[in-house]
């Protein structure tokens, strides 16, 4: 197996490779060192009782962050969840931590991974629809946000959907960083491009 | 000399058997096999007789797919992250494949029939493609039809009553006209890929 193992670690490096590509993307006159930005949220049928979010943190100050809540109305529950694929299998649980936003850094909330969860949903998520999301940071505080709810199978919030803009649609090197997917129990499975697991944290270097 | 040759011989059948290993457990391909990214090659028995309620509330079997491609994922409703990223590369698969969408059957497979009734699945499936098949039964016969497909669907946290979560297979199958597995995508395989491996069966 160790063949197998080989493989894991040079797909890690890989990974680690790309990500320390990326260049930082800082807003230009920007007063909050943290901010939200891009929050959105596939449509859901009536009868449904769930639903997801997702939005960029960016954190432009000197202090790590964390985010540790999130809280809206449209919700009995709100929680941060995350997918994690073992051996083959689809993992979604709560992030009990928090989802850790380090100082100079963007952290993508995407399908495919993290994200905010909504339980006992009081209204309708339907499309075209916005709705006001509180997420909490360790430092920063409450921060409000308003989520488009947009198409059922939408990948990404469409009127920002340009490419390379604060990197949060680079989908060239928007594999796992923790490297939960694509690891090294399945080596034939094969990471197809770099197509494996959109979404997940997407980490810029800024030293 | 007679040693040494026979040495020699049994030092090829070592190194012999030890690829041909190798190539079995998939560690290896074979020369033969098609190595796509993405794809799972040589899996086991998957798929046969199952019998289920599709979004319309009618009992339909594997027979009723039969004639046409398969295009299949198990998931669940209450699922609101992976579960409509799949649906939207099905979308994308049908959409690419064009005239020859008609060929091949989405069908989404719940792995929580408990809160999945024919009502909530129509509604999870129209939200996605009108060809979109969803398809939900008895726990009985989901057991069944997972068990046929080695697909997995477990709660996560049953204690929650109302808002657990089940953790599911990740993969999506592809079948034959006759019902008979034809290639195993892993989560993440994209539509392209989808559309050009069906493709080649059309």
């Amino acid at each position: 197996m160790n063949f197998v193992k080989m493989i894991a670690v040079s797909a890690l490096a890989g990974v680690a490779m790309m990500s320390s590509l990326h260049t930082p993307a800082f807003a230009a006159g920007e007063t909050s060192q943290l901010t939200a930005e891009d929050a959105w949220a596939r449509s859901r049928p009536a009868s449904a009782k769930v639903g997801g979010a997702y939005v960029t943190l960016i954190n432009n100050g000197k202090t790590d962050d964390r985010l540790i809540g999130a809280q809206s109305p449209v919700a009995d529950r709100t929680e941060l969840h995350t997918v994690e694929m073992q051996d083959g299998m689809m993992k979604m649980m709560e992030v009990k931590d928090g989802i850790p936003v380090p100082a100079g850094q963007t952290v993508a909330l995407r399908p495919g991974g993290l994200h905010v969860m909504f339980m006992g949903l009081k209204e309708t998520m339907e499309e075209g629809k916005t709705f006001p999301l509180t997420l909490t940071f360790e430092h920063a505080g409450d921060k409000q946000v308003t989520v488009q709810v947009r198409a059922a199978g939408a990948m990404k919030n469409m009127p920002h959907g340009s490419m390379n803009q604060g990197g949060s649609m680079n989908h060239g090197g928007s594999l796992n960083q923790d490297g939960t997917m694509g690891g090294g129990t399945m080596p034939h499975m094969g990471t197809d491009k770099g197509h494996m697991g959109q979404g997940e944290m997407q980490k810029q270097h800024s030293n | 000399m007679n040693k040494v040759f026979a040495y020699a011989v049994a030092l090829l059948v070592i190194v012999g058997l030890t690829i041909a290993a190798l190539v079995f457990t998939g560690v290896l391909s074979g020369p033969g096999q098609k190595s796509r990214s993405g794809i799972i090659a040589g899996a086991p028995q998957i798929g046969g007789p199952f019998e289920l309620v599709n979004h319309k509330g009618e009992t339909v079997t594997d027979k009723d797919f039969q004639g046409k491609m398969m295009l299949v994922f198990f998931g669940y409703t209450f699922c609101p992250d992976v579960c409509p990223t799949e649906m939207q590369t099905f979308v994308q698969t049908l959409d690419l494949l064009g005239e020859d969408a008609d060929q091949v059957t989405p069908v989404f497979i719940t792995v929580d029939p408990e809160r999945d009734s024919v009502d909530v699945v129509r509604e999870f499936v129209a939200a996605f493609h009108p060809a979109i098949v969803g398809l939900t039964g008895t726990p009985e016969q989901i057991t069944q039809v997972k068990k046929q497909y080695r697909a997995y669907g477990q709660k996560a946290n049953s204690e929650d009553k109302e808002y657990y979560l089940v953790d599911h297979t990740s993969f999506t199958y592809l079948m034959g006209r006759d019902g008979s597995l034809s290639t195993v995508f892993s989560y993440g395989t994209t539509a392209e890929e989808m559309a050009k491996v069906i493709r080649e069966q059309l």
